[in-house]
């Protein structure tokens, strides 16, 4: 037992050596004590061990005792029973052997045997004798002797004989070697016994747990020995188990007794706590505690410090500190709640030095080891759950003791309890210099300075650690701890701080209770630090909190107007904070202008719906939306809005200056004038339809290799969200509020609000709205910049003089002759028009114009005086427009009017289409060698109109052409109107047959009105152009019935004449005729063409006959000639392609006179059949 | 058995937190949800871990690792126990224990285990609702009757 006491810290672990008896010659022995127990250590030993265990290298320490025959027992304690057994003796003679040695290890051997001790071992030493070994053979040695009266086959090689190191070191060493291996063998061989043995009492000491006599702690220091014995051979891990399971066992007992009847020996457990020292961390057993148990008198607290201090030497060795500072952890939680549970009366606040000591001690523990190891890192993982628990055991004893900061002086009770913990605390052999947990824990519990030092230095490390492993969530819990004590201690700056660090995380992180507790600590800090501003505006914050109840949101309501009315209001400036944790800016839309744009001078409105979050009502001084102007400014914005088209379709009314869409630029289509805040948010991607499509794969022999479902677009559907997404809205900067929307004095209620907010443009341009703030309660502004980057806006326009130039009947067209009334329509826009301002106006030549209300001369220009107008009046000028006919045959008179306006500087061209009122048509009429000239008028205008027709005249020129009038003399009826009506008018060509004439120009006028107007006509005219009218050849054609007829008859050959007579000059000498007869009346039997020539000189006419046979009877108009100039074929010149061929020319209307062509024959029918009868005979 | 459960979404907000027992000055619900909050850094500590062992050369027994979505004991108070629990979409479901009462205290690790598996089935089926849009707030009465079942052990 010499190891358990004297062995101190410089050998770690071991604690107990195996214990090796002695007997036979003891003074031999002692002289090879030393070397022996030296030499046993130096090498590890195989240790095999039954029921498949796995085989450990062991290291053996040995500690030798004097035999002694009656401590040979066979006694359970596997610590203090003897393990192994030798016999020592150097007897070299036979003799003395034979005589008295012999006796001797008999009897100790029969001692052996009757305890059931098989290990044993008989050594005999020799002195090296250089003598022995020249001998060939050797003699019987006393070995041999011992060998064969003691010996049996199995324990052959129990008998050693060894050569005395002492005597002769150099030549002993192989024999010396073989003697420890063996003792190393035989002791490791005797343990596996006595182990096995060992652990069989044990099991079945176990199984009686539930004897009501039953003792724990004996049980415990049973097994315990089993764990000393596996540390002894430095199997610590194997060590660990038995104290693991013992650690399970009790915490079971412990647990079942709250559920069960409890056995009795827990009652011991059940003993006031009267002393919490902290737990050393040590290989050493602490015998004092280990005697408590077996005395029965051990605390819980003790045992506990028992146990953790024996796991801990357990895991010191194999260097896992962090491993230590977890089962710190798990042991102080789990002693904490069997203290509770067994309701082990004890000091208030003594578990909570225990465990602070503990938790302190630990630290200090994997600081020393994790230096040693190169372990800091693991170590720090575990150092931090380690350091909070101590911090928070530190305070709540500081609690206890009154020592936090803000609490009043401890009473005498408090300080009487501080006394007392630091007793049972007990005393630190300090023999370091630097201060135990022990020390540092009393000397906080002394003052609250030191207190307050200690606790800040474990809180700050503690974080800081948290901080370092990442776990800032545990980092920011600390944090508020020490906002806290900060704030007690007031220095509520520092609280702050922390505060806000830890509220930004909870508002990132969705955690809105959290965020709501930590902002009522804030406000607390706020009040505290009588920082009014921010007071205000975290009570407005937790006055609209839905998470809060709603005592304490009416609460912070009140404060937050208390302290607007009786703080705030002494600034000059309002209090600017963030909109959006009271109110909700659900949608804004900009209210369409009457006129389609918004116009400056005018009001634009803005409807805007807000959420109020707080709980009552509240005044808002102000709402507004600041506005932003774009830059880019438009030089000419006073420009009409309709440039350049006058719209003549459109009766008198004021058109709507909407914009073209072409013209539409592309600042305006980007502005939205409407929007839900709520669909700016980013769509849901798990929202979205997946694009799954099944597809078939081939192999290359077209079979189906496989079917494949897949997703089209996984990246849009997996795609990560990015988890940084809040973003704090700062909108502390306040934009400009000139220019903005505003409504003023209005209720908020809680729930929605619908706001219109005014804004009167007064320049024009884009403008954006920006920033939106609520006042509330005059000083305290709430700021949004949620519309900013909405693209919400709209373009302000100043719009500009319009002027249109309208037909006052609007359905009917323009027609050029008549005069037409119009009006000069001016829309002042937004603009005042000023007094004297005057429009010119400029028609194009032909186009003349006068005012409608005097009748003075039409002149091509007019200065038009406007009168002074009011914004968005209408002036209208009545003007009369007049287009001169031109004696042209047009379909329509194209004419423009420019207008020039005192504000543009481009003048404004106004189109205009006139329609001619009536078209006059001409056909020239031959009869044989006389003329005739018909002239018809029409009128084409659209819409009805009637003329009145008086003096028809027509006028030849060239040749002393004379007309002779063919017309009714009294023809004032005579009509022309739009409806079909037309008019006509004949003269005759007065003129010499005979001689040729020339080309003629003529014209016809005539006089019109309107057939409802009265007064004098206006002169329509009609140039054209006579030529080739005189009559050059003269067709006759006569039918005579076939010779021996009387009449034609149809059916039968009839002979037609035709003469061709030439009347007057002509160059043209060869014709052709062309016979075009019905088919239906008319077969002409042989040519129906042929060539004439005409002699230049003769008149006479050229006769063809031809056959003709009329088909039907009845008066049948004769067959027709065509006659035209026949050019021959030019042979002689085969260049000219042209002529190759002969070709036909015709001949004008008027050259050729056919005078049969309105003359019938009366065809009979055909003969009776008699007749024909007869002919055929 | 529990005194709170959590479920909390991918990107560690609350979705669902509930919790029973009886409110005193140092435990009650928001107590509670302090735990669970600073649960999740000793979850994704878990995660982080897993994941680089994912890496490493054993995926296989990672892969096991992975597989298995019960995380354990989290950490642990003087007061209560926090069990941790991920699924395959990185939703996170906490429960909570209390220590001093009797059937906290006694608690099995595969009965947290369990437990914490059949809360999953609840959620699956609450998020099957068409009518609830992934990483709302789990609003539904039904579910939340369901999970109380659960922390009363009495399924």
């Amino acid at each position: 037992m010499k190891g358990v006491d004297s062995a101190t810290g410089d050998r770690e672990g071991m604690t107990h050596k195996p214990i090796v008896t002695c007997a036979g010659d003891w003074n031999l022995f002692c002289t090879l004590e030393a070397p022996l127990v030296a030499a046993i250590p130096q090498d590890s030993c195989e240790w095999r061990r039954s029921y498949g265990r796995a085989t450990k290298s062991v290291y053996l320490e040995a500690s030798f005792t004097k035999y002694n025959k009656d401590r040979v027992q066979n006694e359970l304690n596997l610590l203090k029973k003897p393990i192994f057994h030798i016999y020592w003796t150097d007897c070299v003679d036979i003799e003395y052997y034979k005589t008295t040695l012999r006796e001797d290890i008999e009897a100790w051997l029969k001692q052996l045997e009757k305890n059931g001790i098989t290990d044993w071992m008989i050594v005999l030493v020799e002195t090296y004798d250089i003598r022995k070994t020249n001998k060939l053979l050797p003699r019987t040695t006393v070995l041999d002797k011992i060998k064969g009266d003691f010996g049996v086959k199995q324990t052959e090689d129990r008998f050693i004989s060894v050569i005395n190191p002492i005597k002769s070191e150099a030549r002993s060493a192989e024999s010396w070697r073989a003697l420890v291996a063996k003792i190393r063998h035989f002791v490791l061989v005797a343990y596996n016994k006595a182990l096995i043995k060992f652990e069989e009492y044990m099991r079945e000491q176990r199984e009686k747990r539930n004897d009501p006599d039953w003792d724990f702690c004996k049980y415990f220091i049973l097994q315990e020995q089993l764990a000393f014995v596996l540390e002894m051979l430095g199997l610590y891990d194997e060590a660990l188990v038995q104290y693991d399971e013992l650690d399970a066992l009790f915490s079971q007992f412990v647990l079942n007794s709250n559920v069960t009847e409890s056995p009795k020996w827990l009652d011991t457990f059940r003993q006031p706590v009267t002393s919490w020292q902290a737990v050393r961390l040590t290989a050493l057993v602490p015998q004092h505690l280990r005697e408590l148990i077996i005395k029965n008198k051990a605390s819980l607290l003790d045992f506990r410090s028992y146990l953790f201090q024996r796991q801990s030497a357990m895991l010191l060795p194999s260097s896992k500190p962090w491993e230590i500072a977890s089962r710190c952890l798990s042991t102080v939680h789990n002693t904490l709640v069997e203290l509770s549970l067994l309701g082990a009366t004890a000091v208030e606040g003594a578990a909570a030095c225990w465990a602070q000591l503990a938790c302190a001690e630990t630290l200090r523990a994997c600081e020393r080891l994790a230096a040693n190891n190169n372990a800091l890192d693991m170590c720090t993982a575990t150092q931090a759950p380690l350091l909070h628990n101590a911090k928070d055991k530190l305070h709540e004893l500081g609690k206890l003791c009154g020592l936090l900061p803000g609490s009043p002086e401890p009473t005498s009770e408090q300080l009487h309890l501080v006394v007392m913990l630091s007793a049972g605390m007990g005393d630190n052999d300090n023999n370091n210099q630097q201060p135990t947990p022990t020390d540092r824990l009393k000397e906080a519990l002394c003052s609250k300075t030191s207190f307050q030092q200690y606790y800040l230095e474990l809180a700050e490390l503690a974080m800081g650690t948290y901080k370092h492993i990442g776990r800032l969530r545990f980092a920011r819990l600390i944090g508020r701890d020490l906002a806290a004590f900060y704030s007690e201690l007031g220095e509520t700056g520092k609280a702050v701080v922390f505060l806000m660090d830890a509220l930004r995380s909870y508002e990132e992180q969705g955690w809105r209770d959290l965020a709501a507790q930590t902002r009522l600590e804030l406000v607390a800090a706020a009040k505290k630090m009588n920082d009014m501003d921010r007071y205000t505006k975290l009570s407005a914050t937790i006055a609209s909190t839905a998470e809060l109840e709603i005592l304490v949101r009416n609460f912070y309501f009140e404060e937050m107007m208390k302290s607007i009315r009786e703080e705030l209001c002494k600034k000059s400036e309002t209090v600017l904070t963030e909109l959006n944790e009271c109110f909700k800016i659900v949608s804004a839309s900009l209210v369409p202008s009457e006129r389609g744009v918004y116009i400056t001078d005018n009001k634009v409105q803005c409807r805007m719906t807000v959420v109020s979050y707080l709980p009552k009502d509240v005044t808002c001084t102000r709402a507004a939306i600041s506005i932003e102007r774009c830059t880019e400014d438009r030089t000419d914005r006073r420009t009409p809005v309709k440039s350049y088209k006058t719209d003549l379709s459109v009766s008198s009314s004021v058109a709507s200056p909407r914009r073209g869409p072409a013209e539409a630029d592309n600042e305006t289509t980007n502005l939205i004038t409407s929007i839900r805040l709520d669909d700016l948010k980013p769509k849901n991607p798990l929202l979205n339809p997946l694009h799954i499509t099944s597809q078939i794969h081939y192999k290359e022999d077209r079979s189906l290799q496989k079917v494949t479902v897949e997703c089209q677009n996984p990246k849009v559907t997996l795609k990560r969200s990015d988890s940084c997404k809040y973003r704090k809205p700062s909108a502390t900067v306040r934009n400009n509020y000139e220019n903005c929307f505003s409504v003023t004095n209005i209720t908020l209620k809680p729930g929605s609000n619908d706001l219109v907010l005014d804004f009167v443009a007064t320049k024009c341009g884009i403008f954006k709205l920006g920033q939106v703030s609520l006042v509330i309660e005059e000083k305290l502004e709430f700021l949004s910049n949620v519309l900013i980057g909405t693209k919400m806006g709209c373009e302000i326009v100043t719009q500009g003089v319009n002027v249109f130039l309208n037909k006052v009947e609007a359905k009917k067209d323009l027609v050029a002759g008549l005069e037409h009334a119009v009006e000069l329509v001016v829309t002042s826009g937004s603009s005042h028009i000023e007094e004297n301002t005057t429009i010119l106006l400029k028609t194009s030549s032909g186009l003349l114009t006068r005012f409608a209300d005097d009748d003075t001369a039409m002149s091509r220009e007019l200065n038009i005086k406007i009168p002074a107008m009011e914004p968005f009046q209408t002036t209208k000028v009545p003007l009369r427009l007049f287009a001169m006919l031109q004696p042209r045959k047009e379909k329509s008179i194209e004419h423009s009017v420019w207008l020039t306006c005192p504000w543009r500087e481009a003048v404004t061209e106004v189109p205009l289409d006139f329609t001619p009122p009536m078209v006059a048509s001409w056909r020239l009429l031959t009869s044989n060698t006389r003329k005739f000239i018909h002239i018809t008028l029409k009128s084409t205008v659209v819409h009805l109109v009637q003329f009145a027709l008086t003096d028809p005249k027509l006028e030849c020129d060239g040749n002393n052409n004379m007309v002779a009038d063919l017309n009714p003399k009294n023809s004032d009826h005579m009509m022309v109107a739009s409806d079909g009506t037309t008019a006509s008018f004949m003269w005759e060509l007065l003129k010499d047959p005979l001689v040729k004439g020339g080309p003629m120009k003529a014209t016809f006028s005539v006089h019109y009105r309107p057939s409802d107007v009265e007064g004098p006509g206006r002169p329509f005219t009609c140039p054209f152009d006579i030529q080739d009218y005189t009559t050059l050849f003269v067709i006759r054609t006569k039918l005579e019935p076939s010779k021996g007829s009387d009449f034609c008859r149809a059916s039968q050959m009839c002979c037609l004449q035709l003469s061709v007579q030439r009347v007057n000059e002509t160059e043209y000498t060869s014709l052709m005729y062309e016979v075009l007869a019905d088919q239906t009346m008319w077969a002409v039997l042989g040519r129906t063409a042929g060539v004439l020539t005409m002699e230049c000189t003769s008149t006479d006419p050229q006769n063809v006959t031809l056959d003709v046979m009329p088909l039907v009877a009845g008066y049948l108009p004769l067959p027709t000639v065509r006659l035209s100039k026949y050019i021959a074929a030019n042979t002689k010149d085969p260049k000219k392609d042209i002529t190759a061929h002969p070709r036909l020319e015709p001949f004008s209307p008027g050259q050729v006179y056919h005078a049969g062509k309105a003359k019938q024959v009366h065809v009979l029918p055909p003969m009776p059949k008699e007749h024909l009868d007869v002919i055929a005979n | 058995m529990a005194v709170c459960v959590a479920v909390i979404g991918k990107d560690n907000s609350p979705l669902y937190i509930g919790g029973i027992g009886n409110d005193t000055s140092t435990d009650n619900e928001l107590s509670r949800q302090w735990l669970v909050h600073t649960a999740l850094d000793a979850l994704e500590e878990r995660l982080a871990s897993t994941n680089t062992n994912n890496t490493g050369a054993n995926t296989n027994a990672a892969r096991t690792d992975l597989r298995d979505l019960y995380l354990g004991l989290l950490y642990s108070t003087d007061t209560h126990k926090i069990y941790g629990y991920v699924t395959n979409t990185r939703i996170k479901l906490v429960l909570v224990t209390s220590s001093t009462s009797p059937s906290g205290s006694n608690i099995r690790d595969a009965e947290v285990r369990t437990a914490l598996r059949r809360l999953h089935a609840l959620y699956a089926d609450a998020i099957c609702n068409p009518f609830h849009l992934p990483g709302d707030q789990i609003t539904s009465l039904k579910f939340d009757k369901q999970v109380k079942n659960i922390m009363l052990n009495n399924v």
